[in-house]
């Protein structure tokens, strides 16, 4: 380090170009570490919340992939059977898992139902995907150490990652923009979404086409984030793609974009959800507390005093409110 | 909205496009009731009168909303409104699913998810933390006036709650729960819920047995009548049996069979003495009738009619209920009321059309296909079938009995609403029962049309079973509305006369092919 003082003489600092390198290696591994503290906790905070509310009426829709293959080819149910009851009932993991895969990778729904907005949406979950993949493959190469092949991988995640990412997100925003389906029925919030997400793929790709070593420096900053290694020098492209991961994942638990994971419980746990209760004694206790809660509805006809529980309200003996609307 | 914007009908009835629909809204807009949204009212309210009726209004949805996303008032839906609300990604997939966006060509405000975009930004401004500026910084902002309030009331009774638009969701968002959530808002705080669903429904039925109004001494007397036409109409002598202690089974029937459609509990009497079945009707409290309005609008009223119901089974002691044709009497009863039907109350539950088909399989009635030689379609009543997935069974009665049966397009868990579900049947003022038919049951008038295109005319008689009470209230208007019977001899009814109508013991047809 070189500095100039005296008398007289106004002090001037020549940082050097490594000390510089180190207070923006300190910024960023900050700003990750603080963005991925965001985001765990957001997600955790969302998931907690949903799977510690109380158990629900239930409320399934078929068809379930459940019970007997041919049942799932029509949307059949164990209703179906005389005497229900009496029966074994199958529960069918893997076919459950095959409908959750076909959502989740091929988005099956929206070819069925909307299929002028599946390639660009397609295009932009694999994006995504494989975003998840490149960092995935960046973690790995930062445990068991950069190899060839692990780098090769994640060349070609990355690559599939920004140019599908990319392609999707404009799609998606330009039929925002265009479609009638769509345009009435988009805010700023959906095209702040969607440009985050350009924002992620446009300088991935950047930083792909103007620097050769742009996905070396990527794992180089997984592994600084896991403790292995230091951060590496960046260039802008690398930075600016670097900032904007970092702001969308503080920003993604806030988001609708939640329902990769929470579409978990929206199947799982309500639209699949054809348990009978006299076989899910948990269930039961569960409500048995719920009735407990006191009911504040003010409508004359629930007969709420603010005392009542919910049992006294509905059961028969506490049904006697007068009928009045 | 005009009757040239909504989907073409097959012709004649392409020609016959009512002038009703455009008349009727010159009438609808000298009343009272606000038609602000749509032209159409379905609960008939007038807007408020006074300013402090307005700020009150506002006020008491503000709380119901707050009392609505809280465990303790709405443990019951709390995680499916959760989801359902933060989770959509307003990609519209759905909306093509919709049988009254569809009928209505396509017009944004019936879109499923129009009401769930107004009812979640109204959540997320006005119920959330820090939902003032997020929502302005997302241009989502929505401003809460007695104008948002009564439109979004009004909105939740343009969906039938038939969630075809929840199958389509790759999410797994429901709009048509949403639908129901908004109208407990309105029911369970402020007290408003259409008068044919609450006042003389749910409220009815817990006071007197019935939402007919039948108490316990008048049903009886009903099917007392109903047996001495039975034996008019068959020489077949049956005392339907009350309140016996121990039987086999108990049946509950949608009373309205009772008085709108007597044949279907005469069939059911036929059927199952004719099949040596040890069963019973109970003459308790809600006893005797199997609806349950709650279920569309009001968690406390559905409870509480549920648990009554189980309680008239428990004090029968019999070894199953069977729920007679009645489609969201299936569901509130067999799945809803599911997980609060506990200990003695939970007494198996099945459904009459499982019943039924385990009768005709059992070859205790003797049953001659031949005198079923007319055209048949079937109707799937989306409550027992896409919320049930009891698909199978009527198809297995229909192939063994009627051998014109021939299935709507598309059917099965995929099919349309007959477009009087949630209610809907019920609902007949004057300044919605337009929108009910032309718009509601657009979608199914046409299924039924198309599925019996091979032989249009009126002078082949042509059957639409409809194992539903509901969905036969929606028929029996739709028909009368469009004159199907006069021009395409097209009738209604259920799936028990099409059994008893094959029953060889009796010397005439069971089926009358009389229009009512």
């Amino acid at each position: 380090m070189l500095t100039l003082a005296g008398e007289g003489v106004s002090v001037v600092r020549v940082v050097s170009p490594e000390k510089v390198t180190l207070r923006i290696s300190m910024v960023l591994l900050v700003l990750l570490y603080a963005s991925l503290a965001i985001f765990l906790a957001g997600n955790v905070y969302r998931i907690v919340r949903v799977a510690r509310m109380p158990v629900n009426l239930r409320w399934e829709l078929y068809p379930i992939p459940r019970g007997p293959r041919e049942k799932q080819m029509y949307g059949g149910s164990y209703f179906e059977e005389s005497d229900w009851w009496t029966k074994s009932m199958e529960t069918n993991r893997a076919s459950e898992l095959g409908v959750m895969l076909q959502e989740i990778f091929l988005l099956k729904g929206v070819w069925a139902h909307f299929r002028k907005l599946w390639l660009w949406s397609w295009l932009l979950h694999v994006g995504l995907y494989a975003l998840i993949g490149t960092g995935a493959v960046g973690l790995a190469a930062a445990v068991f150490g950069s190899g060839s092949t692990l780098e090769m991988s994640a060349q070609v995640t990355a690559w599939v990652a920004v140019v599908a990412g990319l392609v999707g997100a404009l799609g998606l925003v330009a039929m925002r923009l265009v479609s009638l389906r769509l345009r009435p029925f988009t805010s700023r919030g959906h095209l702040l979404n969607l440009g985050v997400i350009v924002a992620i793929f446009a300088t991935g790709l950047a930083g792909l086409l103007l620097d050769r070593g742009m996905v070396a420096s990527m794992i180089g900053v997984v592994g600084a984030l896991a403790g292995r290694g230091e951060m590496p020098v960046l260039t802008g492209a690398a930075l600016a793609h670097i900032g904007v991961v970092a702001a969308f994942l503080a920003y993604f638990p806030f988001t609708q974009m939640t329902h990769l994971y929470m579409k978990y419980f929206a199947y799982h746990e309500v639209r699949w959800d054809d348990a009978p209760s006299a076989r899910d004694p948990r269930a039961g206790r569960d409500i048995a507390k719920s009735l407990e809660q006191g009911v504040s509805w003010a409508g004359t006809h629930i007969g709420s005093d603010g005392r009542k529980s919910w049992a006294e309200i509905v059961t028969p003996k506490g049904s006697d409110v007068e009928q009045k609307p | 909205m005009g009757p040239a914007e909504l989907v073409p009908l097959p012709p004649p009835y392409d020609q016959i496009e009512h002038e009703r629909l455009s008349s009727a809204s010159g009438e609808k807009n000298s009343s009272l009731a606000d038609t602000s949204l749509d032209g159409f009212s379905a609960l008939g309210l007038p807007r408020p009168a006074t300013l402090q009726e307005a700020r009150e209004l506002v006020e008491r949805f503000l709380a119901g909303l707050r009392k609505l996303l809280t465990t303790q008032d709405n443990w019951t839906f709390l995680k499916q409104l959760t989801l359902s609300l933060e989770h959509c990604t307003r990609c519209q997939t759905c909306i093509e699913a919709c049988p009254v966006y569809l009928s209505s060509g396509r017009n944004d405000v019936y879109r499923p998810t129009y009401r769930s975009e107004v009812f979640r930004r109204l959540v997320r401004q006005y119920a959330r933390p820090g939902g003032q500026w997020l929502s302005r910084l997302t241009g989502e902002d929505i401003e809460l006036n007695v104008d948002t309030i009564v439109r979004l009331m009004e909105l939740s009774y343009r969906c039938t709650l038939c969630r075809r638009c929840a199958q389509a969701c790759p999410v797994g968002v429901d709009n048509a729960l949403l639908a129901r959530e908004i109208r407990k808002v309105f029911s369970m705080e402020l007290g408003l819920a259409p008068k044919e669903i609450h006042e003389k429904g749910s409220v009815l039925q817990l006071r007197v047995g019935s939402s007919t109004g039948m108490n316990a001494r008048a049903v009886k007397n009903n099917v007392e009548f109903l047996d001495d036409e039975l034996y008019e109409q068959t020489g077949i002598r049956i005392h339907t049996p009350w309140d016996k202690e121990g039987a086999d089974v108990l049946l509950i029937h949608n009373a309205g069979e009772i008085l709108s459609w007597p044949e279907n509990p005469m069939a059911f009497a036929l059927i199952l003495e004719a099949a040596g079945v040890s069963w019973t009707l109970s003459s308790e409290l809600t006893g005797y009738d199997s609806v349950n309005y709650g279920v569309w609008y009001d968690d406390a009223q559905f409870a509480r009619v549920a648990l009554q119901q189980a309680e008239a089974a428990r004090k029968l002691k019999v070894k199953k209920i069977v729920i007679g044709e009645c489609g969201h009497g299936h569901k509130a009863s067999m799945v809803v009321a599911d997980r609060i039907l506990t200990g003695d109350w939970n007494i198996p539950r099945e459904s009459a059309l499982v019943f039924l088909r385990d009768l005709v399989r059992s070859g205790r009635l003797r049953l001659d296909p031949a005198r079923n030689a007319f055209p048949v379609t079937l109707h799937d009543p989306c409550n027992i079938v896409r919320m049930m997935g009891i698909v199978k069974p009527q198809r297995e009665i229909l192939a063994r009995i009627c051998p014109g049966f021939r299935e709507m397009a598309p059917h099965g868990v995929e099919n349309y609403c007959c477009g009087g579900g949630s209610g809907f049947a019920l609902m007949s003022s004057p300044k919605f029962l337009d929108w009910r038919l032309s718009v509601g049951g657009r979608m199914k008038l046409k299924q039924v049309l198309e599925a019996f295109a091979d032989q249009p005319g009126p002078e082949i008689k042509k059957y639409v079973c409809t194992p539903c009470s509901n969905c036969k209230g929606q028929l029996r208007d739709l028909f009368q509305y469009y004159g199907v019977w006069e021009r395409s001899g097209i009738l209604y009814g259920g799936l028990a006369e099409l059994v008893a109508n094959a029953m060889t013991d009796l010397k005439k047809p069971f089926i009358q092919w009389e229009f009512h």
